[in-house]
């Protein structure tokens, strides 16, 4: 068990340094003299120069690769370009709204999708499986800004129920911070909860086809404790899989809820950043929003010990 | 009695004449509704989105290039001088209805693009990566660093650096949806390689590169071409997003994403800027699927449900 451990936090490493190479690349691959933006319009030729200089881009690729990493491994990840803002405190301001959003709308869909495809498999074929494949399908296609657009006009606007957008900090008050992240959860949550809900339909039908299932309903078991303890457990590693795959779909998604719902985090600092070419603080967000996707995944791989008692014994 | 049916069925199995592909494909359809549903819609989009230009020529669709400032942001209906919009205006008096029907030919041109090079990206990748376990660590290790980086992010980022045009929305979707595809695909390679008749083919003496291209390539092919309408669905949502955001195809280009994008401040005053064109973009992923769910369906039936 833990050589398994060990070995996926190995695996986790190589992962990253890829991440870092390629946001690392980007920056180099843009166009545009980071220095020449840096030093101001008015700056004549030496000024560019000794901003340059400054700036480290003088050095050789892989002396500037060496800085980068370094840096980013103590967490300083330099200034951005346009404001000149320590861009660890910039990420730092926005993180909280993000994760937010990115873990209710989580759990708003695992809340709601797992026992909607165990459900829907226990029923199949029945009225409530289709209605819930029939929404599955619609959260595959439906584009997340529609949505979120059709609930703020239906209610926010037409019936007040709900703020149409802003956020208010945790530490500022915990029941108007949840209350601004109903709405955007669930246009989220949505979406993600078609992935999940079809994973736990399909891979419940297969496990309640299997024989033990037959012989725990033979021996008397009720349906519930046949459903959870015996069918459920066994189809929970793809579902769990899935769950983590669908970590990046929301946190795609939330650069467009955040958009739409006017959220002040990681996705709209990254819009802005596109906007005014601060290279800086999208290489690390960038990185940052990968190292949070690569740790999800470790920590999913982590918990298929404990829920798949075969992986605590072969390894 | 049966005994012998079956084993005269064995026996003339090769002589058994083979079903066209074309009953084959339309009992197939008749089959699943849902499939035959989707068909018809893409095809139905399909073919106005490549009559559009022949549509605005005649006169039957406003030019959606034209920008008429008198008209601007006016509801569904007609204007004072009597001209018919079905879908109301934008914000810069363009069409709403004209740019819907010439959008969808950016969305369909986007998505099929992205989905065929993805997809044949996607498959050359994973069958070395499966066939090859030399390479195998290194190439699946960068397609999980690719696949770290949420997707319309890494599009977001190619974009600020490429530019807005077509190609390279095409070009930064394909990158992120190729290491998908490869992982698909290698995933089966694995389980071809270790076959039987892959080893009766190295047996008889056949190169690497036949093995790949006669008895490996041609098995990939199902699981690829389910994945590729799946692709084709996402890019064209992908698309729409990338707009959306100003990080997409130009600004003037009529598309879904571009006219969302534009009305996203007036929505609450004029919501059918928003919300007309963003039907169209769900009632097309919908379709496609629909049609790719179908698709799955009937070339593996073990996989009927799966995602």
């Amino acid at each position: 068990m833990q050589r398994y451990i060990l070995k996926r936090l190995l695996a986790a490493f190589p992962t990253m340094a890829i991440v870092g190479v390629i946001v690392f690349s980007i920056i180099h691959l843009a166009p545009g003299d980071p220095a020449a933006i840096m030093a101001g319009e008015d700056a004549d030729y030496e000024q560019v120069e000794a901003m340059r200089e400054s700036m480290g881009l003088l050095e050789p690729i892989p002396v500037q690769f060496w800085n980068f990493v370094s840096g980013v491994a103590v967490g300083d990840f330099g200034e951005s370009i346009f404001s000149g803002h320590k861009v660890s405190k910039l990420i730092m301001d926005r993180v909280e709204p993000t994760l937010s959003l990115a873990l209710i709308s989580l759990t708003i869909s695992i809340l709601v999708s797992i026992p909607a495809g165990v459900l829907a498999a226990w029923k199949m074929n029945s009225i409530f499986d289709r209605i819930v494949m029939i929404l599955a399908l619609t959260g595959y296609a439906v584009p997340y800004f529609a949505l979120g657009y059709v609930m703020i006009i239906l209610f926010a606007v037409k019936l007040p129920w709900f703020p149409p957008g802003g956020y208010v900090y945790m530490s500022e008050s915990f029941g108007q911070y949840i209350y601004h992240l109903l709405l955007p959860s669930f246009v989220l949550g949505f979406a993600g909860s078609a992935l999940i809900t079809r994973m736990t339909r399909a891979t419940m039908l297969e496990v309640l086809k299997e024989d033990y299932v037959r012989t725990a309903r033979a021996k008397g078991l009720g349906e519930t404790i046949v459903l959870l303890r015996h069918a459920f457990r066994n189809a929970a590693n793809p579902v769990i899989t899935v769950i983590g795959f669908s970590i990046a779909g929301f946190i795609s998604g939330v650069v467009i809820t955040e958009t739409v719902f006017a959220i002040p985090g990681m996705g709209r600092l990254i819009t802005e950043s596109i906007a005014q070419r601060d290279f800086q603080i999208i290489q690390s967000t960038i990185l940052i929003v990968a190292m949070i996707y690569v740790m999800v995944n470790l920590i999913i791989d982590i918990m298929y010990v404990f829920v798949d008692p075969r992986i605590r014994y072969d390894s | 009695m049966s005994t012998k049916n079956e084993a005269q069925d064995i026996q003339f199995q090769g002589l058994r004449p083979k079903i066209p592909w074309y009953i084959s494909t339309s009992n197939a359809l008749l089959r699943n509704p849902n499939m035959l549903i989707g068909v018809i819609f893409v095809s139905v989009v399909a073919i106005v989105a490549l009559l559009a230009p022949l549509l605005i020529w005649v006169g039957i669709l406003e030019d959606p290039f034209i920008y008429d400032p008198l008209n601007r942001l006016l509801p569904p209906g007609r204007s004072e001088e009597g001209k018919l919009y079905l879908f109301g205006t934008g914000p810069l008096g363009r069409d709403i209805f004209s740019i819907v029907v010439y959008g969808s030919r950016v969305s369909l041109f986007v998505g099929l693009s992205v989905a065929i090079i993805a997809a044949g990206v996607g498959s050359f990748i994973g069958i070395i990566a499966g066939y090859y376990s030399k390479v195998d660590d290194i190439i699946m290790r960068f397609m999980d660093g690719i696949m770290a980086i949420p997707g319309i992010l890494l599009a977001i980022v190619l974009m600020a650096i490429l530019g807005p045009r077509v190609e390279n929305v095409i070009f930064a979707l394909t990158v992120v949806d190729s290491p998908r595809t490869a992982r698909i695909v290698r995933s089966v390679v694995l389980t071809i390689r270790e076959s039987q008749y892959v080893d009766a083919a190295r047996a008889f003496g056949a190169t690497n590169s036949r093995i790949l291209l006669r008895h490996i390539a041609p098995n990939t092919f199902a699981p690829v071409i389910v994945q590729a309408t799946f692709l084709f669905a996402s890019a064209i949502l992908a698309e729409a997003s990338l707009s959306f955001l100003g990080a997409g195809v130009p600004p003037d280009i009529p598309t879904w994403g571009n006219i969302i994008g534009e009305g996203r401040i007036y929505f609450l005053s004029n919501s059918n800027i928003v919300i007309l064109p963003s039907i169209g973009l769900f009632l097309l992923a919908l379709a496609i699927n629909m049609f790719g769910d179908g698709l799955r369906d009937s070339l593996d039936p073990k996989l009927r449900g799966k995602t």
